[in-house]
């Protein structure tokens, strides 16, 4: 089961490590091909025939002052059960970046607290389908995805004992 | 002994009749004043509450990053109407350079309250580089300005309102309003018979109407009224319902009726009741920031809102405010050593009322309809509901702007009748669904036939990504780079009719590339492809897009013989524009009570309907279509770093010109067609992309790097690629392809001397 806390938790982590080694982020975005050809995003996948290596996009992804601010405060009102309040935050940014995992992904666990087990499923397959190489964000994901499944389970079991 | 008797019996025969009478016209009294009582409690009830939602437009988030120029920030600060000024009252700005300084209003959002504050907002080229709180001297991550009022939802008649309570109101203008109208509010019942008297006599001796006699009770039983006529039987109903109105409720009810009720101005429809609605009205302020002058004005356009008009008639508004003035300065309101100041003053009144008459009814109308499935329509125009919805005024501009420059030049152009030309658009954002803007016709500002919402037209090819994406949903057999056969096809129908589709420019072009195939929009292989896939493939890949309606099962429909609305089309690119996540398009963000309770909120919801890595080689190939295909102009316009994806559409004797098309943050559709459905000329190409193209340019800020989905592979393959008319086979050109579906060499293309012309 996944802590709401450990996400938030991860989430400063992430935030400390970007304000720590902000300027450090060279990264090579180019794609080049060895041997016979194939390009993928991502050396760490399991693909075998995997080439060229795209540096994790974390960075990126909550690299703008804006997004962070969101983010922050979506976790202060998640803290204290203000779902709505959060869920609104982080809306704001996705207006402002659409294609951002993280942003989604919260989406995803806020909505898991408010028990929309269903929404809280297909927001994180929407962020998984945004995380390109970031495999720690595609765990977590799946994590939600299990999550919420779990409880799925839980409710039409207690369902038909009920029936 | 009889006397008495026969003088008894005489009296009766006086008396009973005029006892009966009496019994007779006190059961009609009583049964009146009745249905009076009932009729007044009923008006006065209902009139109390009867306050129109209002409704908001998206705020303008403001943080470093964002792409905004100046140009358009100042556009924004002047549709809230924020002054010009260096005073740095709140509601103004100045602009010096690269910087604009802004004295922000506090406004109170669905989901916080926001102060007022003043912010520097820095510029670099088309970004805001920083914004600072000027009095913490603090770095800002984001701000929200207030959003825009965009209009009311009002009630048949019309009428709007600002709600009041007595405890908020100041105290001069109940002062002054006694002191003008009605000094003995207080103490009478109702109807004040020596001020009828006094009236009559000033009255008289004026030889005209000079004077009223009617109590703050009597006006406001007036008001209930629709009509004006003056006849003595109305004006006895009237005493008697003030009568009544007074034994029912108390003075401070009765005088807060009427500071919400009294007829105070006319903004075209809209009738301006109540003191809360004209402070805003005439001031551009509320109630509470009025001066003296203001509020004696305002009181003022009691005695005749329409002839007393400030706006119209400032010379007869002026001399009414400083009658009331004196009557100020004679009750001790205002200082006499004042009055001589105070009556030069000028009247102080914003040039435009911020106009409840919505400037954008097209999009109002989605509004309404989004809010029935939840709300009465009756508690929409009456229950004072704040409504916050997703329409971004900078982003409505631009397609307005577009529309209105456009058709004329494409009317000539297409060699037309004059106004013949309609059009429709939409424009989302990207992740969200929020709709930014909506069109619906070229008369922006009349609420007629909706036809973003109510057209329903061919496609024509706007449909062909559905049948491509049936292919490629199915990697095993259909790719990018596998080669399609662009030749004639007759199909022979169940009635025995048979159909020859033709491409547009009536040839056939061979073999080609599927993402060729599509990007330059052939008829002919689109055609084949999808009878291989069968039509009710194609069917279904429209419903899982988001295509509500039933679809006729014809071959026809592959080339977009469906009647669809903008509307409806948007869905189905919002959805590509989603990775094939259905994502509903919404009008409406939040609804909160008049006193700021949340009543419902509008939250993303997304549900997956489609396979994103398919739906990232279909936008592939929507790319291509922009960078090589039918919609290739787009780049005389753009940069070629910037890229977007989409599809043109043109239906047959080009009735219809269709664009639809995305970028990183932008979703938009735009159509352009004749009412009577005659041939319009022109080509989606022609008509409706520059249009799109416009838009685009002036407000997408993201290009659209399609995030790659898990499974998609990158690799180098051969495939026959036609552009400008000249056909290709490209070896080593890198395409995207769904894990386990990359060809061998054996499904690739063969590469002849003959069609091997480059190696790209």
């Amino acid at each position: 089961m996944i802590d709401q806390n450990s996400r938030f938790v991860y989430l400063i982590i992430c935030l400390i490590a970007i304000s720590a080694c902000s300027t450090s982020g060279k990264r090579s975005d180019t794609i080049s091909t060895i041997n016979d050809g194939i390009l993928v995003p991502d050396a760490t996948t399991k693909k075998q025939e995997s080439i060229i290596i795209r540096p994790t996009k974390k960075t990126e992804f909550i690299s703008k002052p804006v997004v962070r601010n969101l983010l922050k405060k979506a976790k202060i009102h998640s803290d204290v059960m203000d779902y709505d309040s959060a869920i609104n935050l982080l809306e704001r940014g996705i207006a402002i970046s659409p294609n951002n995992p993280i942003l989604w992904q919260n989406m995803a666990a806020v909505r898991l607290k408010q028990g929309d087990l269903a929404q809280a499923k297909q927001l994180a397959m929407k962020s998984n389908v945004l995380v390109e190489a970031d495999e720690e964000l595609r765990s977590i994901n799946l994590q939600l995805i299990n999550e919420a499944s779990r409880r799925e389970k839980v409710q039409k079991l207690g369902g038909s004992v009920l029936h | 002994m009889k006397a008495p008797s026969i003088k008894f019996s005489r009296w009766r025969r006086i008396i009973y009749p005029f006892l009966i009478l009496f019994l007779i016209f006190s059961f009609f009294f009583v049964s009146y004043m009745i249905k009076l009582d009932k009729q007044v409690t009923e008006q006065f009830e209902g009139k109390r509450w009867e306050v129109p939602s209002r409704v908001y437009a998206r705020p303008l988030e403001l943080y470093a990053g964002k792409v905004i120029s100046v140009d358009q920030l100042l556009f924004e600060l002047r549709l809230l109407r924020y002054e010009k000024s260096t005073d740095n009252d709140i509601g103004s700005y100045l602009q010096q350079d690269n910087k604009v300084a802004i004295h922000t209003r506090p406004f109170n959002f669905w989901d916080e309250n926001a102060p007022s504050i003043m912010l520097e907002v820095t510029f670099k080229r088309n970004k805001i580089l920083s914004i600072k709180d000027t009095n913490s001297q603090e770095e800002l991550d984001v701000w929200r300005l207030e959003p825009l009022f965009i209009g009311g939802i009002y009630p048949k008649i019309n009428e709007d309102r600002v709600l009041l309570r007595i405890q908020d109101v100041p105290e001069t203008l109940i002062n002054t309003l006694l002191e003008v109208e009605d000094r003995h509010f207080y103490e009478h019942f109702g109807v004040a018979p020596l001020s009828i008297i006094r009236a009559l006599v000033a009255n008289i001796r004026a030889g005209g109407r000079v004077q009223g006699g009617s109590t703050l009770t009597q006006q406001l039983v007036k008001n209930f009224y629709l009509s004006s006529e003056k006849t003595i039987t109305r004006k006895l109903n009237e005493a008697l319902m003030a009568l009544l109105l007074e034994f029912h409720y108390s003075k401070n009810e009765i005088l807060e009726a009427y500071l919400n009720e009294i007829y105070l101005g006319q903004d075209g429809s809209r009738a301006i009741h109540g003191f809360g609605l004209a402070a805003e009205y005439y001031f551009d302020k509320p109630l509470e920031n009025l001066d003296e002058t203001q509020i004696a004005l305002l009181v003022g356009l009691v005695k005749g809102a329409s002839y007393y008009n400030p706006r119209r008639f400032s010379d007869r508004a002026l001399k009414r405010r400083n009658v009331v003035l004196m009557v100020q300065a004679r009750a001790g309101i205002v200082a006499e050593e004042d009055l001589v100041e105070l009556k030069d003053s000028p009247l102080n009144i914003s040039k435009y009322g911020p106009s409840g008459v919505t400037k954008y009814p097209a999009f109002m109308d989605l509004v309404r309809r989004q809010l029935n499935k939840d709300y009465r329509p009756e508690d929409l125009s009456s229950a004072g509901l704040r409504l916050f919805t997703t329409i971004d005024p900078l982003v409505q501009f631009e397609v307005e702007e577009s529309i209105d420059k456009r058709l004329p030049k494409l009317e000539q152009k297409a060699k037309l009748e004059k106004n013949v030309l309609e059009a429709a658009a939409m424009v989302t954002d990207a992740g969200s669904g929020a709709v930014r803007a909506l069109v619906g016709g070229r008369e922006f500002r009349a609420s007629g036939f909706n036809r973003a919402l109510d057209s329903h037209r061919h496609i024509g090819s706007l449909i062909k990504p559905a049948v491509y994406l049936s292919a490629l949903q199915q990697p095993e057999l259909y790719r990018l780079n596998t080669t399609l056969e662009d030749s004639a096809i007759t199909i022979t129908m169940e009635n025995g009719f048979q159909w020859s589709p033709e491409n547009y420019d009536k040839r056939e072009h061979g073999d080609v590339a599927l993402i060729s195939a599509l990007a330059n929009s052939y008829n002919l292989a689109t055609v084949r492809l999808g009878m291989e896939l069968g039509l009710d493939n194609i069917s279904h890949t429209l419903h899982a897009l988001g295509v509500e309606r039933e679809i006729a099962i014809y071959p026809s429909m592959l080339l977009g013989a469906v009647d669809m609305s903008v509307y409806e089309v948007l869905k189905m690119y919002q959805t590509l524009s989603a990775q094939g996540f259905q994502t509903p398009v919404r009008a409406i963000q939040a609804v909160t009570s008049s006193t700021g309770e949340v009543l419902s909120r509008y939250p993303i919801n997304v549900e997956q309907t489609l396979s994103s890595e398919a739906v990232y080689l279909l936008k592939t190939a929507l790319q291509e279509v922009a960078k090589t295909g039918t919609a290739k102009k787009i780049y005389r316009r753009m940069p070629q770093s910037f890229s977007v994806a989409g599809k043109t559409g043109t239906t047959n004797d080009y009735r219809d010109s269709w664009f639809a098309g995305m970028t990183g943050d932008k979703v938009a559709v735009v159509w352009l067609g004749a009412d009577d459905n005659q041939s319009i000329r022109l080509t989606g190409s022609s008509g409706a992309l520059p249009i799109w193209t416009d838009i685009i340019s002036a407000t997408a800020s993201r290009s659209m790097d399609i995030p790659i989905a898990e499974n998609i592979i990158f690799k180098r393959s051969s495939a026959i690629i036609h552009t400008s008319g000249s056909v290709k086979c490209v070896e080593n050109k890198v395409f995207p392809f769904i894990w386990g579906s990359v060809p061998s060499r054996l499904e690739e293309p063969p590469c002849t001397e003959d069609n091997l012309l480059t190696n790209d």
